[in-house]
């Protein structure tokens, strides 16, 4: 048993109390937790919630003193929902604003950096909030992946079930970005030599800067086939390498963290996977892109940000926004 | 000649006729009705005159006289009631009308003469064009008429006539009267629009205050009065539990001496030394505390450390924010929220006479542990176990409800003076987003909302947009020099409201004083 299963475990057998709010079940958490040779982020969340009932969850913060000091939670720690039917993805802060009628001090400055033994402090933190409470979940049906993020830290993703929506239903999406008619234009949903490596299953991707500035990023996807995902026949669409035959489509969705925020850049794609023939539902199908980040964020992407990417339960990342060689 | 059968002179420009020296017959000199004053009138049981921006009358006795101007204008303070101090001290200052009335004279029945009323705008500084409705001045109500009438009585007195001020601050008025069948015009003025308020300082006898002087001046330009009420100041005896900490508490290296710390464990008996007045309807509680702090909603999370000595190395808490430290005794309730040692079998417990926070600490966020009596002695062969949870508290700069204000004062008189005009300036509903702007301004065009920094509504003039991850838009304002910006910024702030701003600010009433966030 990893620690982090065993962080699970424990949250799991407790979850009716911890997510009721049951202070004595979450010190109890802490405590037991504490024993655990765990850092990192592991989320807790219902399997099922009907209406608009609240959304409940408990998030764990496990860390050094050090890591606290470096990774604030205030300004980092962040809840990401990605609704794997529409590929939305949505990310706010896990902890509450502060009340609008307070200010902070004009000369507020980062507390001075602790000695290096708070490396070898542990802090458990938990939190229990509503999730609508931090994300517009209002109107939101189906199912929702829900991910913890602090900067370079990525919690366990915790499927809920929100009341379906006979309006929500899976359709495949049209192709987003479409592929730039051009040779070697981005995007392109080609692969090259310079994509990770094919997984056997999920995702991998990477940044990449541009010779003109900014980055794209080059991923490789592989998974099984929702019955959302796949056309009914192959559409044709072109490429700058010519006409290619689309035959599903894949939500995916890009968050690019900063140090010391809690609003990611986000983008969602509906990347298309090319084929001669028509697949079925419960099929291996694989795909690939590299899309020019241009636009995403407010200022080029810096070393240091931090990406991840969605796609069904799974989150892949953190992977570092370089400054490896132009391309 | 004033003989029989002959006509009458003709009247002078004033009524009088002229009458030829010596006559002896028929009555002479003849006096046409004409107009002999205009007066503004205060009805105190009996109705009387007010002085200044008028001349006293020949008939009714002056009951007060107008002081306050702001050069040849005479001040209305629109944001106030008339009776708010009684109807027998009723203040013809107050409120957007004036009371008027005019008097003729003459011969023959005076009764039932016209008298017709115009008015004469000196537009205030950027009054907004297409002003109409409530906000526009007129006759007899909030954009009423642009003339009015009245008849006169059998002592050739008109009715009472009401001309009301705009709601736009700095527009002035001249009001004007003539019979309608001529004769020389009256007037009366200048009355100009105004808003007063007032303060109450509340504060520890033990920490000297300034007077807010930037602010008064800040409001002035927008004409609005900033006065101040009588002082209320406190001691620690008199004082709630938990609001004097020696200053190492809330801020590193502070020293012993012992400061104001108000926050939410105790700003309610503050709020209760707040004096309401019924004469100063308009009045902002200004808590002047030394420091600001709010006891944290939950305790800190569990700390974990080995203890190696006793008294332990100082302990870093990571409390998640930069604004938040670990005072002693806690703002509110017991320090220790949960503690306990553990030393194989051994364990004890935890409470706040273990926790100890030195003078010299490298920062709030730390503190070390004594261990209790009956603990072993910790050694690094045989460390004792610590787990910790304690309640901590969150520091500010000041907040805003409504009247009731907290506001840093900690030596800094920009800062201090950019606090007290900014919170009364969102008590007053600054800075409007589009749409809650007062027609007919349109919209602000330097509103910024929490996504480019700040929390509430603010104003970004003279703002640089720099990218900043930790907004929701990627952006934040940065430099602003208004009074509205969203941070205090005491070396860059102009202490002015800024022009987009100041229409905005002009066109409200100040009836309140409500938090608009």
């Amino acid at each position: 048993m990893t620690n982090r299963t065993e962080i699970a475990a424990l949250m799991q057998k407790s979850a009716p109390a911890l997510l009721r709010g049951d202070a004595q079940a979450l010190l109890k958490l802490e405590v037991d937790a504490s024993d655990i040779a765990f850092q990192g982020l592991q989320l807790l969340a219902p399997q099922r919630v009907p209406g608009a009932a609240a959304l409940p969850l408990v998030l764990l913060v496990q860390k050094s003193s050090l890591r606290g000091w470096e990774v604030d939670e205030e300004r980092n720690l962040a809840l990401a929902a990605f609704d794997p039917v529409n590929g939305q993805l949505q990310v706010g802060p896990v902890l509450a604003a502060p009340a609008a009628n307070k200010t902070l001090p004009y000369n507020l400055q980062r507390p001075p950096r602790p000695p290096a033994s708070a490396q070898r402090t542990t802090m458990v933190n938990t939190y229990r909030f509503d999730a609508r409470e931090r994300l517009d979940l209002a109107r939101r049906a189906g199912p929702l992946v829900l991910h913890a993020l602090a900067w370079d830290w990525v919690s366990n993703g915790a499927r809920v079930e929100l009341d379906a929506d006979p309006a929500h239903r899976a359709v495949p999406a049209p192709v987003q970005p479409t592929p730039a008619t051009e040779p070697g234009r981005l995007p392109t949903y080609e692969t090259t030599q310079r994509h990770p490596p094919l997984p056997d299953a999920g995702l991998a991707f990477r940044f990449e800067p541009l010779r003109q500035g900014g980055h794209a990023v080059l991923g490789s996807f592989a998974k099984r086939a929702s019955v959302a995902e796949v056309l009914p026949a192959p559409l044709t669409m072109a490429t700058g390498n010519g006409p290619r035959q689309v035959v599903a489509v894949v939500h995916i969705a890009l968050a690019v963290v900063a140090l010391d925020s809690t609003q990611p850049a986000i983008a969602s794609w509906a990347v298309p996977v090319y084929g001669q023939a028509t697949v079925k539902a419960g099929e291996r199908i694989a795909g690939h892109f590299a899309i020019d980040l241009a636009g995403l964020t407010a200022a080029p992407l810096t070393a240091g940000q931090q990406g991840y990417l969605f796609m069904d339960d799974q989150v892949a990342g953190p992977q570092a926004v370089g400054v490896q060689s132009a391309r | 000649m004033c003989g029989s059968g002959d006509k009458p002179p003709k009247p002078s420009e004033n009524g009088a006729s002229s009458c030829p020296a010596g006559s002896t017959t028929q009555t002479c000199p003849l006096k046409k009705p004409h107009l002999v004053e205009l007066i503004e009138v205060v009805a105190r049981s009996p109705e009387g005159t007010v002085v200044g921006a008028g001349a006293a009358s020949g008939k009714l006795a002056t009951k007060t006289t107008r002081t306050d101007k702001k050069g040849a204008a005479y001040k209305q303070f629109i944001n106030l009631g008339k009776d708010i101090d009684g109807a027998d001290k009723r203040h013809p200052e107050y409120s957007r009308a004036v009371e008027l009335r005019a008097r003729v004279e003459g011969e023959g029945s005076l009764s039932g003469l016209t008298v017709n009323f115009r008015y004469v705008l000196t537009p205030g500084k950027d009054r907004p064009a297409g002003m109409t409705g409530g906000v526009k001045e007129g006759f007899s109500s909030d954009g009423g008429a642009a003339t009015t009438s009245s008849s006169t009585d059998a002592e050739g007195w008109s009715g009472t006539v009401e001309f009301h001020l705009s709601q736009y601050a700095g527009d002035q008025y001249e009001v004007f009267a003539q019979l309608s069948d001529g004769g020389a015009e009256k007037s009366i003025g200048k009355f100009e629009v105004w808003r007063k308020f007032w303060y109450q300082m509340t504060r520890a006898t033990t920490h000297a205050v300034p007077a807010p002087a930037k602010s008064v001046t800040a409001y002035a330009a927008v004409c609005a009065d900033m006065l101040a009420a009588t002082e209320v100041t406190f001691t620690k005896a008199t004082a709630p539990a938990g609001t004097f900490y020696p200053a190492y508490m809330v801020r590193k290296n502070g020293g012993d001496g012992e400061e104001s710390v108000i926050g939410n464990h105790n700003r309610d008996q503050f709020y209760l030394k707040f004096s309401p007045e019924p004469g100063k309807p308009v009045k902002g509680h200004l808590i002047i505390c030394r420091n600001q702090w709010d006891p944290a909603a939950a305790p800190t999370g569990l700390v974990n450390e080995s203890l190696t000595t006793d008294p332990s190395a100082e302990i870093t808490v990571a409390l998640g924010q930069w604004n938040a430290g670990i005072v002693k005794p806690a703002l509110k309730g017991s320090l220790v929220s949960f503690g306990q040692w553990t030393q194989g079998a051994n364990s004890g417990a935890i409470t706040d006479a273990d926790i100890v926070i030195e003078k010299t600490r490298s920062g709030i966020d730390r503190f070390k542990v004594k261990l209790p009596a009956g603990a072993p002695a910790p050694t690094a062969a045989a460390p004792v176990n610590v787990k910790l949870k304690l309640n901590y508290g969150t520091y500010w700069g000041g907040e805003s409800n409504d009247h009731q204000m907290l506001i840093v004062y900690d030596g800094d008189d920009k800062a201090f003076n950019q606090a007290v005009s900014h919170e009364f300036g969102h008590g007053f509903a600054l800075t409007p987003s589009d749409g809650k702007q007062t027609a007919p301004l349109t919209k602000h065009a330097t509103y910024y909302y929490n996504d480019q920094g700040g929390q509430g509504p603010h104003c970004h003039t003279d703002a640089t947009l720099v990218v900043d991850a930790s907004t929701s838009s990627g952006k934040r304002w940065s430099g602003g020099t208004c009074i509205m910006y969203h941070q205090l910024s005491p070396s860059v702030c102009k202490q002015v409201f800024c022009a987009a701003c100041e229409p905005h600010l002009k066109l409200k009433d100040m009836s309140t004083i409500k938090t608009a966030r």
